[in-house]
Protein backbone atom coordinates (compact mmCIF):
# COMPACT_ATOMS: atom_id res chain seq x y z
CA UNK A 1 0.00 0.00 0.00
CA UNK A 2 1.59 3.61 -0.85
CA UNK A 3 0.00 5.03 1.54
CA UNK A 4 0.65 4.27 5.25
CA UNK A 5 -2.86 4.15 7.58
CA UNK A 6 -3.71 7.77 8.60
CA UNK A 7 -1.17 10.07 6.09
CA UNK A 8 -3.13 12.92 5.42
CA UNK A 9 -1.91 14.52 2.19
CA UNK A 10 -4.43 17.41 1.98
CA UNK A 11 -3.80 18.67 -1.89
CA UNK A 12 -7.82 17.99 -3.36
CA UNK A 13 -7.95 18.99 -6.45
CA UNK A 14 -11.32 19.86 -5.30
CA UNK A 15 -15.15 19.93 -7.13
CA UNK A 16 -16.05 16.91 -7.80
CA UNK A 17 -12.36 15.51 -7.72
CA UNK A 18 -11.86 14.82 -3.77
CA UNK A 19 -12.52 11.07 -3.13
CA UNK A 20 -14.41 10.86 0.39
CA UNK A 21 -12.39 10.90 3.31
CA UNK A 22 -14.86 9.43 5.18
CA UNK A 23 -15.67 6.27 3.01
CA UNK A 24 -15.94 2.91 4.71
CA UNK A 25 -12.66 0.82 4.91
CA UNK A 26 -12.26 -2.65 2.92
CA UNK A 27 -12.63 -5.59 4.73
CA UNK A 28 -10.44 -7.21 6.94
CA UNK A 29 -10.10 -10.89 7.64
CA UNK A 30 -9.26 -10.25 10.87
CA UNK A 31 -12.18 -8.22 11.73
CA UNK A 32 -14.33 -11.08 10.16
CA UNK A 33 -12.56 -13.84 11.60
CA UNK A 34 -14.65 -13.35 15.15
CA UNK A 35 -17.67 -14.83 12.83
CA UNK A 36 -15.89 -18.06 11.46
CA UNK A 37 -15.15 -18.82 8.28
CA UNK A 38 -18.55 -19.75 6.24
CA UNK A 39 -17.78 -21.75 3.28
CA UNK A 40 -20.54 -21.79 0.44
CA UNK A 41 -19.54 -24.45 -1.89
CA UNK A 42 -21.28 -26.50 -4.97
CA UNK A 43 -22.58 -29.02 -2.59
CA UNK A 44 -24.92 -26.56 -0.25
CA UNK A 45 -25.44 -23.67 -2.86
CA UNK A 46 -28.92 -25.25 -3.71
CA UNK A 47 -29.31 -25.23 0.48
CA UNK A 48 -27.99 -21.16 1.12
CA UNK A 49 -30.47 -20.40 -1.54
CA UNK A 50 -33.10 -21.78 -0.11
CA UNK A 51 -32.49 -21.06 3.37
CA UNK A 52 -31.93 -17.37 2.23
CA UNK A 53 -35.61 -17.87 0.28
CA UNK A 54 -36.89 -18.84 3.79
CA UNK A 55 -35.24 -16.22 5.93
CA UNK A 56 -36.68 -13.23 3.49
CA UNK A 57 -39.92 -14.99 3.27
CA UNK A 58 -40.37 -15.11 6.95
CA UNK A 59 -39.01 -11.76 7.17
CA UNK A 60 -41.88 -10.03 4.58
CA UNK A 61 -45.12 -11.98 6.34
CA UNK A 62 -43.74 -10.28 9.37
CA UNK A 63 -44.55 -7.21 7.63
CA UNK A 64 -47.53 -8.89 6.06
CA UNK A 65 -46.34 -8.89 2.89
CA UNK A 66 -46.49 -11.90 -0.31
CA UNK A 67 -43.94 -14.59 -0.44
CA UNK A 68 -40.98 -14.50 -3.00
CA UNK A 69 -39.73 -17.51 -4.76
CA UNK A 70 -36.20 -18.42 -6.42
CA UNK A 71 -36.43 -17.54 -9.95
CA UNK A 72 -33.58 -19.85 -12.08
CA UNK A 73 -32.50 -17.12 -14.88
CA UNK A 74 -32.82 -14.46 -11.95
CA UNK A 75 -30.24 -16.36 -9.90
CA UNK A 76 -28.03 -17.02 -12.93
CA UNK A 77 -27.93 -13.32 -13.29
CA UNK A 78 -26.75 -12.83 -9.55
CA UNK A 79 -24.30 -15.49 -9.84
CA UNK A 80 -23.13 -13.68 -12.42
CA UNK A 81 -23.05 -10.11 -10.54
CA UNK A 82 -21.41 -11.74 -7.80
CA UNK A 83 -18.42 -13.34 -10.00
CA UNK A 84 -18.35 -9.61 -11.64
CA UNK A 85 -17.97 -7.94 -8.08
CA UNK A 86 -15.21 -10.28 -7.25
CA UNK A 87 -13.76 -9.80 -10.37
CA UNK A 88 -14.16 -6.04 -10.08
CA UNK A 89 -12.98 -6.25 -6.10
CA UNK A 90 -16.15 -4.34 -5.92
CA UNK A 91 -19.25 -3.92 -4.34
CA UNK A 92 -21.58 -2.34 -6.01
CA UNK A 93 -24.44 -2.73 -8.83
CA UNK A 94 -22.90 -2.45 -12.08
CA UNK A 95 -21.03 -5.31 -13.86
CA UNK A 96 -17.02 -4.75 -15.61
CA UNK A 97 -19.67 -3.94 -18.93
CA UNK A 98 -21.29 -1.11 -16.99
CA UNK A 99 -24.39 -3.47 -17.08
CA UNK A 100 -27.25 -2.81 -14.59
CA UNK A 101 -29.58 -5.29 -12.69
CA UNK A 102 -32.01 -4.90 -15.72
CA UNK A 103 -29.68 -5.37 -18.40
CA UNK A 104 -28.18 -8.51 -16.41
CA UNK A 105 -31.56 -10.15 -15.51
CA UNK A 106 -32.57 -9.87 -19.26
CA UNK A 107 -29.70 -11.21 -20.70
CA UNK A 108 -30.40 -13.93 -18.28
CA UNK A 109 -33.91 -14.52 -20.06
CA UNK A 110 -36.28 -13.28 -17.42
CA UNK A 111 -39.34 -11.39 -18.60
CA UNK A 112 -40.12 -10.06 -15.31
CA UNK A 113 -39.45 -6.36 -14.00
CA UNK A 114 -36.09 -6.18 -11.61
CA UNK A 115 -37.22 -4.14 -8.79
CA UNK A 116 -34.19 -3.60 -7.11
CA UNK A 117 -30.77 -5.44 -6.03
CA UNK A 118 -28.75 -5.71 -3.11
CA UNK A 119 -25.10 -6.92 -2.79
CA UNK A 120 -22.49 -7.54 0.06
CA UNK A 121 -19.22 -8.34 0.16
CA UNK A 122 -18.19 -10.03 3.37
CA UNK A 123 -17.90 -13.10 5.47
CA UNK A 124 -21.15 -12.95 6.44
CA UNK A 125 -23.40 -16.17 5.71
CA UNK A 126 -26.85 -15.13 3.95
CA UNK A 127 -29.20 -15.09 7.27
CA UNK A 128 -26.55 -12.63 8.47
CA UNK A 129 -26.50 -10.63 5.20
CA UNK A 130 -30.46 -10.68 4.87
CA UNK A 131 -30.40 -9.15 8.85
CA UNK A 132 -27.63 -6.78 7.77
CA UNK A 133 -29.70 -5.40 4.04
CA UNK A 134 -32.71 -5.04 7.02
CA UNK A 135 -30.81 -2.88 8.61
CA UNK A 136 -30.52 -0.34 6.22
CA UNK A 137 -33.56 1.92 5.19
CA UNK A 138 -33.05 1.89 1.94
CA UNK A 139 -31.86 -2.00 1.42
CA UNK A 140 -34.77 -2.86 3.86
CA UNK A 141 -37.10 -1.36 1.30
CA UNK A 142 -36.04 -3.50 -1.62
CA UNK A 143 -36.45 -6.81 0.74
CA UNK A 144 -39.71 -5.65 1.53
CA UNK A 145 -41.35 -4.25 -1.81
CA UNK A 146 -44.50 -5.41 -2.11
CA UNK A 147 -44.36 -5.76 -5.58
CA UNK A 148 -41.58 -8.35 -4.94
CA UNK A 149 -42.72 -12.09 -6.18
CA UNK A 150 -39.08 -13.72 -7.47
CA UNK A 151 -35.44 -13.06 -6.16
CA UNK A 152 -32.36 -14.40 -7.54
CA UNK A 153 -29.61 -15.32 -4.83
CA UNK A 154 -26.39 -15.15 -6.11
CA UNK A 155 -22.84 -15.76 -4.02
CA UNK A 156 -19.47 -16.15 -5.41
CA UNK A 157 -16.47 -17.34 -3.44
CA UNK A 158 -12.89 -16.35 -3.28
CA UNK A 159 -10.27 -18.65 -2.45
CA UNK A 160 -9.80 -17.00 0.95
CA UNK A 161 -13.57 -17.48 2.12
CA UNK A 162 -14.76 -14.26 1.38
CA UNK A 163 -18.02 -13.88 0.00
CA UNK A 164 -19.77 -11.68 -2.57
CA UNK A 165 -23.51 -11.80 -2.52
CA UNK A 166 -26.16 -10.49 -5.03
CA UNK A 167 -29.84 -10.77 -4.35
CA UNK A 168 -32.16 -9.72 -7.36
CA UNK A 169 -35.73 -8.57 -6.45
CA UNK A 170 -38.23 -8.67 -8.99
CA UNK A 171 -42.17 -9.33 -9.84
CA UNK B 1 -16.93 -0.07 -19.87
CA UNK B 2 -13.24 -0.30 -18.74
CA UNK B 3 -12.44 0.75 -15.53
CA UNK B 4 -8.95 0.95 -14.05
CA UNK B 5 -9.20 0.51 -10.51
CA UNK B 6 -5.80 0.07 -8.62
CA UNK B 7 -6.50 -2.92 -7.15
CA UNK B 8 -3.99 -1.68 -4.13
CA UNK B 9 -5.47 1.62 -4.67
CA UNK B 10 -8.64 1.45 -3.56
CA UNK B 11 -8.90 0.27 0.16
CA UNK B 12 -11.21 2.07 2.04
CA UNK B 13 -13.28 3.20 -0.80
CA UNK B 14 -15.77 0.56 -0.75
CA UNK B 15 -19.63 1.27 -1.40
CA UNK B 16 -22.27 2.48 0.64
CA UNK B 17 -23.64 0.92 3.74
CA UNK B 18 -20.48 -0.32 5.33
CA UNK B 19 -19.41 0.73 8.57
CA UNK B 20 -18.08 3.93 8.92
CA UNK B 21 -14.64 4.71 10.22
CA UNK B 22 -14.01 7.48 12.92
CA UNK B 23 -10.58 8.57 11.52
CA UNK B 24 -11.14 10.76 8.46
CA UNK B 25 -8.59 10.56 5.80
CA UNK B 26 -8.52 13.31 3.34
CA UNK B 27 -6.07 12.44 0.62
CA UNK B 28 -4.70 13.96 -2.91
CA UNK B 29 -7.48 13.27 -5.33
CA UNK B 30 -5.10 11.03 -7.59
CA UNK B 31 -3.68 9.33 -4.18
CA UNK B 32 -5.06 6.25 -2.52
CA UNK B 33 -7.59 6.49 0.37
CA UNK B 34 -6.26 3.94 3.36
CA UNK B 35 -8.32 3.21 6.46
CA UNK B 36 -6.65 0.78 9.08
CA UNK B 37 -8.89 -1.93 9.39
CA UNK B 38 -11.55 -2.37 11.99
CA UNK B 39 -13.05 -5.15 13.36
CA UNK B 40 -16.46 -3.11 13.33
CA UNK B 41 -16.46 -3.82 9.26
CA UNK B 42 -17.76 -7.01 8.11
CA UNK B 43 -19.32 -6.13 5.24
CA UNK B 44 -19.22 -3.91 2.27
CA UNK B 45 -23.13 -3.42 1.00
CA UNK B 46 -24.59 -1.41 -1.59
CA UNK B 47 -28.63 -0.97 -3.12
CA UNK B 48 -29.99 -0.65 -6.28
CA UNK B 49 -33.89 0.36 -6.79
CA UNK B 50 -35.35 0.25 -10.26
CA UNK B 51 -37.35 3.88 -10.96
CA UNK B 52 -40.48 4.23 -12.59
CA UNK B 53 -40.32 7.91 -14.56
CA UNK B 54 -44.11 8.73 -13.58
CA UNK B 55 -43.18 8.65 -9.94
CA UNK B 56 -41.13 11.83 -10.36
CA UNK B 57 -42.11 13.62 -13.19
CA UNK B 58 -45.57 14.83 -14.83
CA UNK B 59 -44.39 14.51 -18.35
CA UNK B 60 -41.44 13.24 -20.25
CA UNK B 61 -41.29 16.57 -22.12
CA UNK B 62 -37.45 17.35 -23.02
CA UNK B 63 -36.38 14.31 -21.55
CA UNK B 64 -36.23 13.62 -17.79
CA UNK B 65 -32.80 12.44 -15.73
CA UNK B 66 -33.58 11.51 -12.16
CA UNK B 67 -30.84 11.04 -9.74
CA UNK B 68 -30.81 8.55 -7.19
CA UNK B 69 -28.33 9.57 -4.99
CA UNK B 70 -28.87 6.63 -2.49
CA UNK B 71 -28.52 4.21 -5.18
CA UNK B 72 -25.56 6.36 -6.53
CA UNK B 73 -27.33 5.54 -10.10
CA UNK B 74 -28.35 8.28 -12.98
CA UNK B 75 -31.47 7.01 -14.68
CA UNK B 76 -32.06 9.00 -18.59
CA UNK B 77 -35.67 8.39 -20.28
CA UNK B 78 -35.75 10.23 -23.56
CA UNK B 79 -39.46 12.19 -24.31
CA UNK B 80 -40.81 9.65 -26.40
CA UNK B 81 -39.23 6.97 -24.11
CA UNK B 82 -37.66 5.33 -26.47
CA UNK B 83 -34.31 5.54 -24.77
CA UNK B 84 -33.34 4.82 -21.21
CA UNK B 85 -30.17 4.66 -19.75
CA UNK B 86 -29.27 4.10 -16.64
CA UNK B 87 -25.77 4.84 -15.34
CA UNK B 88 -23.07 4.70 -12.00
CA UNK B 89 -22.59 7.92 -11.05
CA UNK B 90 -21.08 9.73 -8.17
CA UNK B 91 -22.47 11.05 -5.36
CA UNK B 92 -22.23 14.33 -3.23
CA UNK B 93 -19.33 13.56 -0.39
CA UNK B 94 -21.07 14.82 2.41
CA UNK B 95 -25.20 15.86 3.68
CA UNK B 96 -23.94 19.01 3.53
CA UNK B 97 -22.95 19.19 0.13
CA UNK B 98 -26.36 17.57 -1.26
CA UNK B 99 -29.29 18.92 -2.61
CA UNK B 100 -32.47 17.45 -3.61
CA UNK B 101 -35.38 18.98 -5.67
CA UNK B 102 -36.38 19.77 -9.20
CA UNK B 103 -33.92 21.33 -11.39
CA UNK B 104 -33.15 21.43 -15.23
CA UNK B 105 -30.57 21.72 -17.84
CA UNK B 106 -29.89 25.20 -18.69
CA UNK B 107 -26.44 24.79 -20.31
CA UNK B 108 -24.82 21.80 -22.17
CA UNK B 109 -20.81 22.17 -21.83
CA UNK B 110 -18.54 20.62 -24.87
CA UNK B 111 -15.13 20.41 -23.10
CA UNK B 112 -15.36 22.75 -20.33
CA UNK B 113 -13.17 24.20 -18.30
CA UNK B 114 -13.29 23.92 -14.27
CA UNK B 115 -13.35 26.30 -12.03
CA UNK B 116 -13.83 26.27 -8.49
CA UNK B 117 -16.68 27.72 -6.97
CA UNK B 118 -16.54 30.78 -3.72
CA UNK B 119 -17.04 27.74 -1.30
CA UNK B 120 -14.49 25.57 -3.01
CA UNK B 121 -11.73 27.83 -2.79
CA UNK B 122 -12.58 28.77 0.92
CA UNK B 123 -12.23 25.56 1.77
CA UNK B 124 -8.77 25.10 -0.22
CA UNK B 125 -7.35 28.22 -0.82
CA UNK B 126 -4.28 26.27 -2.92
CA UNK B 127 -7.21 25.34 -5.48
CA UNK B 128 -5.98 26.57 -9.09
CA UNK B 129 -8.33 28.77 -10.72
CA UNK B 130 -9.06 26.84 -13.36
CA UNK B 131 -8.59 23.40 -14.91
CA UNK B 132 -9.09 23.29 -18.88
CA UNK B 133 -10.22 20.40 -21.02
CA UNK B 134 -8.02 17.10 -20.72
CA UNK B 135 -7.87 14.22 -18.02
CA UNK B 136 -7.54 16.21 -14.91
CA UNK B 137 -10.72 18.31 -15.36
CA UNK B 138 -12.61 17.20 -12.84
CA UNK B 139 -15.74 18.20 -14.62
CA UNK B 140 -14.55 15.55 -17.96
CA UNK B 141 -15.12 15.93 -21.04
CA UNK B 142 -18.78 17.21 -21.05
CA UNK B 143 -21.24 19.36 -18.41
CA UNK B 144 -24.93 19.91 -18.34
CA UNK B 145 -25.32 22.61 -16.01
CA UNK B 146 -28.37 22.77 -13.91
CA UNK B 147 -30.73 25.81 -13.10
CA UNK B 148 -29.18 26.08 -9.11
CA UNK B 149 -25.88 27.33 -9.57
CA UNK B 150 -22.68 25.71 -9.51
CA UNK B 151 -24.76 22.16 -9.77
CA UNK B 152 -23.95 20.45 -12.54
CA UNK B 153 -23.84 16.77 -14.00
CA UNK B 154 -20.91 16.07 -15.78
CA UNK B 155 -17.92 12.91 -16.65
CA UNK B 156 -14.70 12.93 -15.10
CA UNK B 157 -11.42 12.70 -14.27
CA UNK B 158 -11.29 9.71 -12.12
CA UNK B 159 -13.28 6.59 -12.94
CA UNK B 160 -12.90 5.89 -8.90
CA UNK B 161 -15.18 8.59 -8.25
CA UNK B 162 -17.87 6.52 -10.23
CA UNK B 163 -20.14 5.08 -7.46
CA UNK B 164 -19.03 6.77 -4.53
CA UNK B 165 -19.47 10.05 -2.67
CA UNK B 166 -16.61 12.03 -4.23
CA UNK B 167 -18.50 15.34 -5.57
CA UNK B 168 -18.88 19.11 -4.35
CA UNK B 169 -22.57 18.76 -4.82
CA UNK B 170 -22.43 17.62 -8.69
CA UNK B 171 -23.30 14.31 -10.12
CA UNK B 172 -20.67 12.78 -12.78
CA UNK B 173 -20.50 9.90 -14.77
CA UNK B 174 -17.90 7.71 -17.03
CA UNK B 175 -17.14 10.35 -19.82
CA UNK B 176 -18.59 7.79 -22.60
CA UNK B 177 -21.16 7.78 -20.68
CA UNK B 178 -21.97 11.70 -20.33
CA UNK B 179 -21.24 11.87 -23.81
CA UNK B 180 -24.28 9.80 -24.69
CA UNK B 181 -26.25 11.67 -22.69
CA UNK B 182 -25.12 15.21 -23.64
CA UNK B 183 -25.81 14.09 -27.23
CA UNK B 184 -29.58 13.22 -25.95
CA UNK B 185 -30.43 16.05 -23.55
CA UNK B 186 -31.89 19.64 -24.14
CA UNK B 187 -31.76 22.75 -22.87
CA UNK B 188 -34.78 22.92 -20.65
CA UNK B 189 -34.86 18.64 -19.80
CA UNK B 190 -36.32 17.72 -16.64
CA UNK B 191 -33.70 17.05 -14.07
CA UNK B 192 -34.42 15.66 -10.22
CA UNK B 193 -31.63 14.90 -7.72
CA UNK B 194 -33.55 12.29 -5.19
Amino acid sequence: MRAAFGLVAVLAVAACAQLNPSAPPRLDKAGASAQGIYAVTPENVAGVRKRAEDTLNTTRAAAGLAPVALDAALVAAADGQSRAMAEQDRAWNFGADGSSPPDRARRAGFEGHVLGELVSETYENEVQTIATWMGTPAQRAVLLDPAARRIGLGVYREPGNKLWWTLTVAN
Amino acid sequence: MTHSLTRRGLFGLASAGAATLAAPTLLRAQDVTTIAPSAANRHNTASFRSQRWQDHFQSLRKGAILCDLESRVLHYWSEDESTYLVYPSSVPMSEELTRRGYTEVVLKRHSPTWIPTPDMRARDPDLPKSIGPGPDNPLGTRALNLSWQYYRIHGIDLVEKIGRPASNGCVGIYNENIERLFDLVEIGTQVRLL
